[in-house]
């Protein structure tokens, strides 16, 4: 039987599709389906960025897996192009990236990768595998951090998700090396409704990575992806991103980590590209002595808006949470720090401390602060502070008084600036964004 | 050898130097004395292009006008500026920076070069090591940010060195260590100029010439024997 | 430069003030609640021409079941080159009292400085021990580190805003 499906737009009918092209168990297409209810009844944000000109009939939620090259290298924006060509990126990099090959390849690693994880009983496949091959794991998880009634991204990612991760780790085992979204062959290298859920049992040890420094062009407007991560008592989970999507993309994406008794979880984020971004990283601290940190840098050039933060929400004794951003707005963009710290009445003994870092390079661009601390406890400590200003003047003659030009100068103060995220990236994403910054200074007018 | 001619240095419309000259030849220690307010720092930032001063007059060093350069050209033809506070720069790796500020200058070397010069002068300016591992100045104290600024300039080895009130605010022992270290300076053929307070510190530097500042101009000048006058009788007698 | 006390009382307050250029004003916020109280304050700081300069210094607290609200919003408008604000907060809790704090900014130009601080938090039992051991009873030592609060920085060691702070914190 042939159906001709809709290629634009949502309907009953394309998250049918989905959940038959996926060969899904019947659980999976009912919270689909009530997803999709609560999607369409639900009202856009009245807060944050600009998502006014979001049209949702005119999205695809349905691509089957691409069997020929989607985008020819001489379609990709010239900025893009640019851009790869300076970062000095390998040819089947760029294309892998450019979405013009289908499949990084990277089956060698992969597979001896999921022998030695198998071994220590850690599981790391994708999230359709997931449904399939521990139904009971991911029914027990999926959606009780991010339920669809969250938000109408939250909704409507859960009605139409492909792709993402299915991460479980065993009781004290540490995963060594990096999990890398790119190391499972047949994921596209980047997907439009991700959705990740990771489970770090007790007193385990996770880093995980996704995304990538280089501009990655997506033909995808919209991208709305979920991470639900739990992290039992005394494991700690790392869970790094680095997006640099081009300049079509609104991102608006919804992640969340329930803490538990001793446990750490650390979300470290990079926002570089996009039209538009929300995302605010949330650590529920539910445990006594739980710990949640978030380490962020956003980066808004011309016509960007990065609408970012964090969510610190304490619900026990002893609980501490720190939050680092940074943004640089440059060329009219506008940078948005947007945080909440909540701490309950139960969360007596808590701390939690806030830095924001913003710097202005030119009158067109803009930064916001937008913090909200709620303490309902007398015995918790909150220290918040931020500054705003443009390249400091004494920094500068510091450096041209030493011999450097003067853009070299800011060059050099810019990468200073972004160094504490760098330090905590793996090498070669390190390596990229400090070029890629020194890219964007290169372009930079103040 | 470093030429000043007639200089006068406005600040916000203020004349705070007026009609200064001196010279510094090379290799030899200069200082120059005077009490707060007298225009020493406003020179020494003015003479480094600093954009908040206006500064009027000739500057020739070795023959080169550069009263008219950008900041960067002036450190290009040799001239180091050692600031009475320095600023941190957090997340600026010390020893790449000074790789690259060499670099500018026409000197290379490899990183793991500076990186041991670096830390054989940390040595001898009795500074830990950890200096190394955090960006430039940050954590710093203000004598260790001072010593910081002369070990960059022992590396760097400009021609002519501004050297702004180095010994404020050290102990005892870090004031020996410091004259030793401008004097090594001067010894690798440095001209230095050195501005300070304190007539215990100009002793201990056994200056070529010493000169008197007061109210942005010079009121004296002579050798050693104007420090002991100055330890003895202050700066009230010498009057602009 | 002008400078301005306001001292809170229970209720909704709403304070809205504009720099001209080159202007200055420095604005004292303060307010110490109790029992049922509820506060409510947005405060609201635009700067609309160069150079203008604003410093504001609050320091809330309460005790008891008191519900304090402290919303700020500094605004640098485009024109506003050069401008610069401070903003230092500091919420002192006791007992059952609950703050909500909201410290926003909105920079539209980049030759500016604009920073805040603000931090919430409670008394620090060392110090309640060492007016103890010096023989204060409980209640007088926590009076004494109150009064010690709303008097902490150079600001309120100007004469005519000890008085006033005196005046205020006599009720205490």
């Amino acid at each position: 039987m042939n159906k001709t499906i809709k290629t634009t737009g949502l309907t009953h009918q394309t998250v049918v599709s989905i959940s038959r092209h996926k060969s899904e168990p019947k659980w999976m297409l009912q919270r689909r389906l009530q997803a999709l209810k609560l999607f369409q009844a639900r009202a856009l944000p009245t807060w944050g960025a600009d998502l006014s000109q979001l049209d949702f009939s005119q999205f695809r939620y349905y691509r089957p897996a691409p069997t020929k090259p989607q985008t020819r290298w001489q379609d990709l924006p010239p900025k893009i192009r640019t851009t790869f060509e300076k970062l000095g990126l390998p040819q089947a990099e760029q294309e892998a990236l450019a979405g013009i090959k289908a499949q990084y390849d990277s089956e060698i690693i992969y597979s001896s990768l999921k022998q030695r994880l198998a071994r220590k009983g850690v599981v790391f496949v994708s999230m359709e595998e997931g449904v399939q091959q521990y139904p009971q794991l991911v029914r027990q998880y999926f959606g009780r951090l991010v339920p669809p009634q969250d938000n109408k991204f939250a909704a409507l990612n859960t009605a139409v998700w492909s792709g993402g991760s299915f991460i479980y780790v065993p009781p004290k085992v540490k995963v060594a090396i990096p999990l890398q979204a790119y190391f499972r062959i047949n994921s596209p290298h980047f997907g439009q409704f991700e959705r990740t859920l990771i489970i770090a049992d007790e007193g385990s040890f996770l880093h995980y990575i996704e995304g990538c420094t280089a501009p990655t062009y997506s033909s995808a407007s919209l991208h709305a992806a979920v991470v639900e991560i739990f992290v039992k008592p005394r494991a700690r989970v790392r869970y790094t991103t680095i997006q640099n999507w081009s300049t079509n993309v609104y991102n608006l994406v919804t992640k969340r980590a329930w803490v538990e008794e001793e446990a750490v979880m650390e979300w470290v984020d990079g926002n570089l590209g996009s039209k538009v971004t929300m995302k605010y990283p949330c650590c529920i601290l539910a445990g006594p002595k739980a710990h949640g940190e978030m380490l962020s840098l956003a980066l808004a050039s011309h016509q960007q808006h990065q609408d970012t933060g964090a969510k610190m929400i304490h619900l026990a004794p002893q609980t501490s949470s720190q939050i680092v951003a940074k943004s640089i707005a440059k060329d009219g963009g506008r940078t948005s720090y947007r945080g909440l710290v909540k701490i309950a009445p139960r969360a007596e003994g808590a701390r939690s401390q806030i830095s924001c870092d913003a710097l202005i390079l030119d009158p067109q661009s803009r930064s916001d602060t937008y913090p909200l601390n709620q303490i309902e406890t007398a015995k918790a400590i909150v220290e918040h502070e931020a500054t705003v200003s443009q390249i400091s003047q004494d920094q500068l003659f510091y450096l041209t008084s030493r011999g450097f030009d003067e853009m070299r100068a800011r060059a050099l103060i810019v990468a200073g600036f972004i160094q504490p995220l760098v330090k905590q990236l793996p090498l070669e994403y390190a390596v990229e964004l400090n070029r890629l910054i020194e890219l964007e200074m290169e372009g930079a007018v103040g | 050898m470093l030429k000043l001619d007639q200089i006068t240095v406005q600040v916000e419309g203020q004349t705070v130097v007026n009609q200064l000259s001196l010279t510094v030849q090379p290799g030899q220690i200069t200082v120059l004395m005077g009490p707060n307010g007298s225009g020493k720092t406003s020179l020494l930032l003015a003479l480094a292009g600093h954009p908040h001063y206006q500064l009027k007059g000739r500057v020739t060093l070795d023959g080169q006008r550069i009263d008219q350069l950008a900041p960067e050209k002036r450190a290009r033809q040799g001239l180091f500026l050692g600031f009475q506070t320095p600023i941190a720069i957090p997340g600026l790796d010390p020893v790449a920076f000074l790789w690259e500020a060499l670099q500018q200058q026409g000197q290379s070397a490899t990183l793991e070069a500076i990186r041991n010069q670096m830390q054989h002068q940390l040595k001898q300016l009795a500074l830990k090591e950890t200096v190394l591992d955090h960006g430039l100045n940050q954590g710093l104290s203000g004598g260790e940010r001072k010593k910081l600024e002369l070990l960059q300039a022992l590396i760097l080895k400009p021609k002519y060195a501004l050297l702004d009130e180095p010994d404020s605010g050290l102990d005892i022992e870090s004031l020996q260590l410091v004259a030793q270290a401008i004097k090594r300076l001067s010894r690798q053929g440095t001209g230095c100029l050195v501005v300070t307070h304190y007539p215990r510190m100009a002793r201990q530097l056994q200056p070529n010439q010493v000169f008197i500042i007061r109210a942005g101009r010079i009121v004296a000048q002579g050798q050693q024997e104007l420090i002991d006058q100055i330890e003895a009788q202050g700066y009230q007698d010498l009057s602009p | 430069m002008k400078t301005q006390l306001i001292w809170l009382k229970p209720g909704q307050h709403q304070i809205e003030t504009r720099l001209a250029t080159k202007e200055e004003q420095t604005i004292l916020v303060l307010g110490w609640f109790q029992n049922q109280d509820q506060t409510q304050v947005e405060l609201t700081i635009r700067h609309q021409a160069a150079q203008s300069h604003s410093q504001i210094l609050i320091r809330v607290g309460g005790q008891d079941q008191a519900r304090i609200k402290v919303q700020t919003r500094i605004i640098i408008e485009p024109q506003a080159q050069e401008a610069q604000a401070e903003l230092q907060s500091k919420t002192l809790l006791l007992d059952q009292a609950q703050a909500q704090v909201q410290p926003e900014l909105e920079i539209k130009t980049n030759q500016v400085r604009a920073s805040h601080a603000a931090s919430i938090g409670s008394l620090d039992p060392n110090q309640l021990f060492y007016l103890q051991q010096r023989g204060l009873k409980p209640q007088q030592a926590r009076r004494q580190l109150i009064r010690a609060f709303f008097h902490q920085g150079t600001w309120f060691k100007n004469q005519s805003i000890q008085k006033q702070l005196t005046n205020y914190l006599s009720s205490l």
